[in-house]
């Protein structure tokens, strides 16, 4: 009976969780005009042919991952050392330091687009790349922190004191013994991170003019501009959007298994 | 091969709370020099501070006469091993072994042939290959000593290395270490709170309570001579008996002052012995080759130690007095030593 329960439960969540993808999937390999329609569903790959005969998609997806992995390696090593720092050295101004991040963490997006703005203009940084990293950077660097600062507090502080006894400084003790065990603590914050990313819309609208630079939420988002709504092509380009995501789950659930620390410790 | 000696160390936390206060110490070249204390006592910041993990608020830490204070730990040619071992999981047994010599940047060929003899040493050649999660709890005590012993450190520390061993296991590391100390003729500092293992391994013992220095000297001295109740009642199994004088009939030594008889130096005999306490026996712990029994004179329970032959029931009465040519140890209301020496024999 309780199996039963669980066994429903898990149904409905699968079905809540993945009834949107399924749909858009479907929708991606309808021809437009049937949509809508009820009866049987002709096949067409169709909108996947449009879809990759836009030159600027193709380019948005380019960009997407060069801006989401930018950022999440920036975020991944300024994060890292701080976040080392924060768990381990003794320095005043700690707590106050991690508060004060967390605190930059609730501002809401909207309010400061208009002095990013600015900010990027003066820095000649509007219209690039590299002008949306900084202000990713700069959202998902607290959360890198807190993150990565838990994790390493997780690593026995006895493998620091170890590791400085037998001789090493502290970014050597950093970089030989804490950075090979925060594997699984780096690669959860840095998906995170790179998801993030991946999916920030408002900056990626409001600093990006030039289509080619776009990232993808944007550039879907500008599918519809012109004359109809071409709704099997959003389907299958939000499909396509996607995937590098599944992909990274996949490729890195593995690292993601915590218990590398087994043995280091009596037990 | 080193002299570490203490001068005036103190350490306050940020907190406020004072770690330890005015410990001075000097440990002789190629000693086995053991901190002990219950816990909490201060003996492991002791040890952080000559590892250098940690900084004392006030005084000297030097090694063989040179003040290391600013000195990192990496600095100071020591090595330590760990209550938990500490040992790099995402690195075999050799790898462990030669992290240190790798931070040295010392020489491939050198790093492998000092691993391979520290491996032979400890028998653990068999197990270089393998993951620190894959090993027993006696193996990766040796790996953890074996990393202390490839740097040939002038200054060993160790910090509770057997309490994560089942009680055979660290009897037997407790000789090893001894005999391993024995041949190497370093300086080892050595941090427990067991007694036995202070008393068993030590050529010279610190005690130290709430992070002052109780008394220092061989551990047979220890015992002998207590400087004061505390350090009386920490060594000796089962504990030293701490009573009013008069309970044996003793004279008294004024005002609060009380008297410690251990319990081997105690006997019970007829109760209508000339000059015998008459007692009740309360509770009798057999060991086999000899017995505790906790006996109660006029409101005053003290444990006595009788040899197997003597057998006593519960709510018996018997006698009890010193053995003769037994040690009374006299304390004054302090708790202090009287007088503070023990008179020549």
């Amino acid at each position: 009976m309780r199996r039963l329960g669980l066994l429903l439960l898990g149904a409905a969540l699968l079905t809540f969780l993945l009834g949107p993808v399924v749909w858009q999937a479907r929708t991606s390999l309808q021809p437009e005009a049937s949509l809508g329609a009820d009866g049987a569903l002709p096949f067409t790959l169709e909108a996947w042919r449009a879809l990759f005969e836009r030159e600027d998609f193709l380019w948005s997806l380019f960009n997407s991952i060069a801006v989401a992995a930018v950022t999440t390696l920036y975020c991944l090593t300024v994060g890292a050392s701080a976040a080392f720092a924060l768990a381990r050295l003794r320095f005043p101004g700690r707590g106050l330091l991690l508060a004060t991040a967390l605190a930059i963490t609730t501002f809401p997006p909207i309010a400061i687009v208009s002095p990013l703005y600015l900010s990027l203009r003066g820095l000649g940084l509007l219209d690039t790349r590299m002008g949306l990293v900084l202000p990713y950077a700069t959202f998902a660097l607290p959360l890198t922190l807190w993150l990565l600062t838990s994790f390493f507090r997780q690593i026995p502080l006895a493998l620091y004191q170890a590791a400085r006894v037998d001789g090493c400084t502290p970014f050597q003790a950093f970089r030989r013994v804490i950075l090979p065990l925060a594997g699984p603590g780096l690669t959860t914050t840095g998906l995170l991170v790179f998801v993030f990313a991946w999916n920030e819309f408002l900056f990626a609208l409001s600093f990006l003019t030039t289509p080619a630079k776009r990232t993808v939420p944007v550039a879907i988002s500008l599918f519809a501009a012109e004359h109809a709504e071409p709704w099997a092509e959003i389907a299958a380009a939000s499909i396509l959007a996607t995937l590098p995501l599944v992909v990274l789950t996949l490729v890195f659930q593995r690292r993601i298994v915590s218990g590398l620390t087994a043995g280091a410790m009596k037990g | 091969m080193a002299r570490l000696t203490l001068e005036n160390v103190s350490k306050r936390h940020p907190d406020g709370t004072e770690a330890l206060r005015e410990v001075s110490l000097e440990v002789p070249d190629g000693a086995l020099f053991t901190l002990v204390g219950p816990s909490g006592c201060g003996k492991s910041t002791l040890l952080s501070l000559i590892a250098g993990l940690d900084r004392p608020t006030d005084g000297a830490v030097r090694i063989d006469g040179e003040v290391v204070n600013a000195l990192a730990p990496g600095e100071r040619d020591i090595a330590m091993v760990f209550q938990s071992y500490a040992l790099y999981p995402h690195l075999t047994v050799a790898g462990n072994l030669a992290f240190p010599l790798e931070v040295a940047r010392m020489p491939r060929r050198e790093r492998d042939a000092r691993v391979a003899e520290v491996a032979e040493l400890l028998g653990l050649s068999g197990l270089l290959q393998r993951r620190p999660s894959a090993l027993s709890g006696g193996q990766r005590q040796r790996v953890a000593l074996g990393r202390a012993l490839v740097r040939r450190p002038r200054l060993f520390l160790f910090d509770e290395p057997l309490s994560n061993l089942d009680a055979a296991l660290r009897v037997q590391m407790r000789a090893e270490l001894k005999a391993l100390h024995q041949r190497l003729k370093a300086t080892f500092i050595y941090v427990t709170h067991d007694q036995v293992e202070a008393m068993t391994l030590s050529d010279q013992v610190a005690v130290l309570k709430a992070g002052r220095l109780q008394q220092v000297g061989p551990p047979q001295r220890i015992y002998d001579a207590p400087a004061n109740t505390f350090v009386a009642g920490f060594f000796g199994t089962p504990p030293i008996n701490l009573m009013p004088p008069e309970a044996l009939g003793l004279p008294e030594g004024g005002e609060g002052a009380c008297v410690g008889v251990r319990p081997v130096d105690l006997e019970l005999v007829a109760p209508g012995d000339c000059g015998v306490r008459v007692a009740r026996v309360e509770l009798i712990e057999p060991l086999g080759a000899e017995s505790w029994v906790t006996v109660e004179v006029g409101g005053t329970r003290m444990v006595v130690r009788v040899p197997a032959g003597q057998a006593f029931s519960v709510g018996e009465q018997v006698g009890v007095r010193p053995r003769s040519g037994s040690r009374v140890h006299r304390f004054d209301a302090a708790g202090r030593r009287q007088p503070p020496e023990l008179p020549p024999d």
